[in-house]
């Protein structure tokens, strides 16, 4: 339920010094006129206080202590209470101690404008509109969660580039040469290291990054054939096989002798023999059948079988040399052979091996002779060979001074940089999903924002522009709208002839801004609101001609009939066509400020006044139930004088107000005297009493200056006055109609009574 | 007029979002009804959570 405004009492607050009360009846509209100066705006002042827990002036200003009436360290407590016609009334002391999620249900609504603060809307920078718009739509917990996920995405972009110049580092630190590294090369690289200490090289970078592995590499023991230095330390003592002439010449001459000829037959002969001792022959060969000599036969086989076996035993001598040559050839080609292959490793290049001869051992096997050139260039090559890799391990030695435990600490911090390489690239990885899933979310939402902000605004424009087009009716305009701009700015614009501007500074002039202004005000307050029905206008009309002022009391009076109005104005003109426009307004005019008094209205509240004497006598305040009752004799007086048409001394704006009670004794005295010479006789004890007690009970210097109060002698002062009001007051309706035309128009409320009692003549 | 706040905007726009991660949208909700401590920093936290599982 959106509520509207009863009643607003305000004490020792701003310009009131005592109390001053706005009745708004059950929630009408009220039409405020003063000039310049009477207090106008502290009604205006005194609901932005209660309903935003501030007044926006003094607290740009820092003067947020000047809610207090300067007189009010004096006086009563500053206040404001304000009634409604719903939960929202209620009073406020100062200093405002509410918490501000107390005032967070009206704070934000849209109820108060301001003729000097009319433009600060439209002047307000692209930025600084939408985070005047944000907060009217009460959009800033939305777009704090806007701002949040915005963070959280940056925070991880940020991460992600950190992330990425990590795995760049580890890259570069790995990059032998000029060259992109891969996984390929650094597993290359690891080989290579793993050559050199003669260990099993991985398969994989995975069992690289495995721990235990570079355990198991630690903890190899050095292979005899390992190491650069054992390297270079074989090529220096390389030496190729000797080999002596006595054993090839030996071989050379037995399988070339007869003997060696018959050692083919050797079998054949050794078969003789058996078959000489196991069977008889008749003298004749049991192979060919010629006639032999057994026993010459038998001697003969015999000497052959041992001619043949001395020869084997030669032969064997000689092939267990040739043998052992042939092995001690192959070692020495293997050897170097092998040392090449480690070489290669080390990226010590070593020249090919010289090949095998294995051409010229052949003859081994084959019982033939072997050339022994072959052999002897083979045995200069090795030599030759032994002398090139000597040269080339010298020249590698001194630039390669390196040791196996250096090589372990080297392999060991590239597996480390390996490992550090592959975690910085998981966390890369894991810091652009996290920032994709972020970027993803924060585009969705900052869309959505955008379109639902679009849709709203959309909404507002169509309102802003009709009340535009009421303020102007009959100009050239197009419509008026709010457009965003770009992600965190809104602007203000209008089509101007066929001209699409924004924002519209450029083509309007400083009351059509103001009128947009009040439109945009009227638009929010109508789109929005959700608790206040009502809206104050403070001023507002300033730059407008006398056309527009029309303009807006029409559509004040036309457009938001349904609203309640607190039109606050100096300008007369305006306060008369509003509420000719709007009768069932109430109207409320302040004639004159004054310091001791504050805002003086030209509706006289005497009996209101008198209330409050009493009130105070209750509560013990006894001078200030004096100086109420004192004020309420005043108010009556100066009723009854106007009403009387009392002659009174010219005096010229507010000093008309200032005219001491005296004064209006005497004024009325000298009007009953010439009309109502019997009325005055009847009132004139009354007079003279309540003279007196002007001069004492009701002076309330008389009471600070005694410090004591006198409660029956100001009760009595009350009651005298009270009876003296009764007096002009129709006994049944307690109204009175002062108005001097006919005898109908005399009367009060009821009917029953004329006024005055003693005709005038 | 109808305004949402924050936590039934977010559950709009992780409606209309694909592919997210399951229960993302709870967890969400969780870290946007935390009233103490930095969300921006909570939130970060939820989407690394969500890149790791």
């Amino acid at each position: 339920m959106s509520e509207r405004l009863q009643r607003l009492v305000m004490t020792a607050f701003r310009g009131v010094p005592g109390e001053m009360t706005v009745d708004f009846g059950p929630g009408q509209s009220i039409a405020v006129y003063g000039e310049n100066g009477t207090g106008k705006s502290t009604i205006a002042d005194a609901l932005e206080w209660y309903f935003t827990g501030q007044i926006e002036l003094l607290t740009h200003e820092g003067r947020q202590h000047a809610v207090r009436n300067l007189r009010g360290s004096e006086g009563p407590l500053t206040s404001v209470e304000v009634a409604t016609d719903g939960s929202l009334g209620g009073k406020l002391v100062f200093p405002d101690e509410r918490r501000p999620e107390a005032l967070e249900a009206t704070s934000r609504e849209t109820f108060l404008l301001r003729g000097r603060t009319l433009a600060d809307f439209i002047n307000k920078t692209k930025t600084e509109k939408w985070k005047a718009l944000v907060e009217i739509l009460r959009l800033d917990a939305i777009e704090g969660l806007r701002e949040d996920l915005q963070r959280a995405r940056n925070e991880l972009r940020k991460q992600v580039k950190v992330a990425d110049e990590q795995v760049q580092a580890f890259r570069d630190a790995l990059a032998s040469g000029e060259g992109a590294v891969s996984e390929e090369t650094v597993l290359g690289n690891i080989q290579q290291i793993c050559g050199m200490l003669a260990v099993d090289p991985p398969l994989s970078l995975d069992q690289v990054l495995d721990p235990q592995w570079m355990e198991a590499v630690a903890g190899a023991p050095p292979s005899a054939a390992g190491g650069r230095d054992t390297f270079l330390a074989e090529v220096s003592k390389l030496a190729a096989p000797a080999a002596e002439k006595g054993p090839l010449e030996a071989w050379n001459s037995l399988v070339s002798s007869e003997r060696a000829r018959a050692l083919p037959h050797a079998s054949l002969i050794q078969e003789a023999k058996r078959l000489l001792a196991t069977a008889s022959i008749d003298g004749r060969c049991p192979l060919c059948g010629q006639a032999v000599d057994e026993k010459e036969l038998a001697r003969r086989i015999e000497g052959s079988v041992l001619s043949l076996m001395e020869a084997t035993r030669e032969l064997e001598q000689c092939r267990d040399a040739m043998s052992q040559l042939s092995g001690s050839l192959r070692a020495a080609h293997e050897r170097r052979e092998s040392l090449a292959r480690r070489g290669k490793q080390l990226q010590i290049e070593l020249p090919p091996v010289p090949s095998f001869p294995q051409a010229a051992l052949a003859g081994i096997d084959a019982l033939a002779p072997i050339d022994a050139k072959s052999i002897a260039d083979d045995q200069a090559a090795l030599r030759k060979w032994d002398e090139a890799a000597r040269e080339i391990g010298q020249k590698a030695a001194p630039s390669a001074p390196t040791t196996r435990e250096s090589q372990l600490m080297m392999l060991a911090a590239l597996c480390q940089q390996i490992r550090s390489w592959r975690a910085a690239e998981k966390k890369a990885a894991e810091a652009a999903r996290a920032c994709g899933l972020a970027e993803k979310v924060f585009d969705a939402y900052q869309d959505k924002q955008k379109a639902d902000v679009a849709t709203l605004l959309a909404q507002i424009s169509l309102r802003v522009a009709r009340i535009y087009l009421a303020l102007h009716p009959g100009e050239e305009l197009g419509s008026v709208s709010i457009e965003p701009w770009t992600a965190k700015g809104v602007e203000l614009a209008i089509d101007f002839y066929g001209s699409h501007q924004r924002p519209p500074h450029g083509v309007l002039s400083e009351s059509h801004l103001n009128s947009l202004a009040i439109a945009l005000f009227l638009a929010m307050a109508e789109t929005f609101n959700e608790k206040l029905r009502f809206l104050v206008l403070d001023d507002v009309i300033n730059s407008f001609d006398r056309e527009h002022r029309s303009q807006l009391a029409d559509v004040l009076a036309n457009e938001f009939s349904d609203w309640q109005l607190v039109v606050l104005t100096h300008d007369h003109q305006f306060f008369e066509h509003l509420t000719r426009r709007a009768p069932s307004w109430k109207k409320l005019e302040l004639t004159s400020w004054s310091y001791g008094e504050g805002p003086r209205t030209t509706g006289y509240e005497a009996s209101g006044i008198l209330a409050a004497a009493r009130e105070r006598l209750e509560s013990g305040d006894v001078g200030g139930a004096a100086a109420k009752a004192r004020r309420a004799l005043e108010e009556q007086l100066q009723e009854v004088c106007q009403a009387l048409e009392a002659p009174l001394a010219f005096r010229r704006g507010q000093a008309n107000e200032m005219r001491e009670i005296g004064e209006l004794f005497r004024g009325l005295r000298r009007t009953l005297k010439e009309h109502a010479k019997s009325l005055l006789d009847e009132l004139e004890p009354a007079f003279k009493t309540l003279e007196a007690d002007v001069q004492a009970t009701l002076n309330v210097e008389v009471h600070a200056s005694r410090g004591r109060s006198g409660s029956s002698e100001v009760e009595a002062a009350v009651r005298r006055i009270d009876e003296l009001d009764r007096r002009w007051s129709c006994p049944a309706c307690r109204t009175r109609i002062w108005h001097r035309g006919s005898p109908q128009a005399a009367r009060c409320k009821c009917g029953k009574s004329a006024f005055p009692p003693v005709p005038l003549n | 007029m109808d305004r949402p706040n924050e936590r039934e905007f977010l559950l709009q726009v992780l409606r209309e979002i694909d592919d997210l991660p399951e229960g993302l949208a709870d967890r969400f909700v969780e870290v946007v009804d935390r009233k103490a401590g930095d969300r921006a920093e909570a939130l970060r936290k939820l989407f690394e959570d969500c890149a790791r599982e």
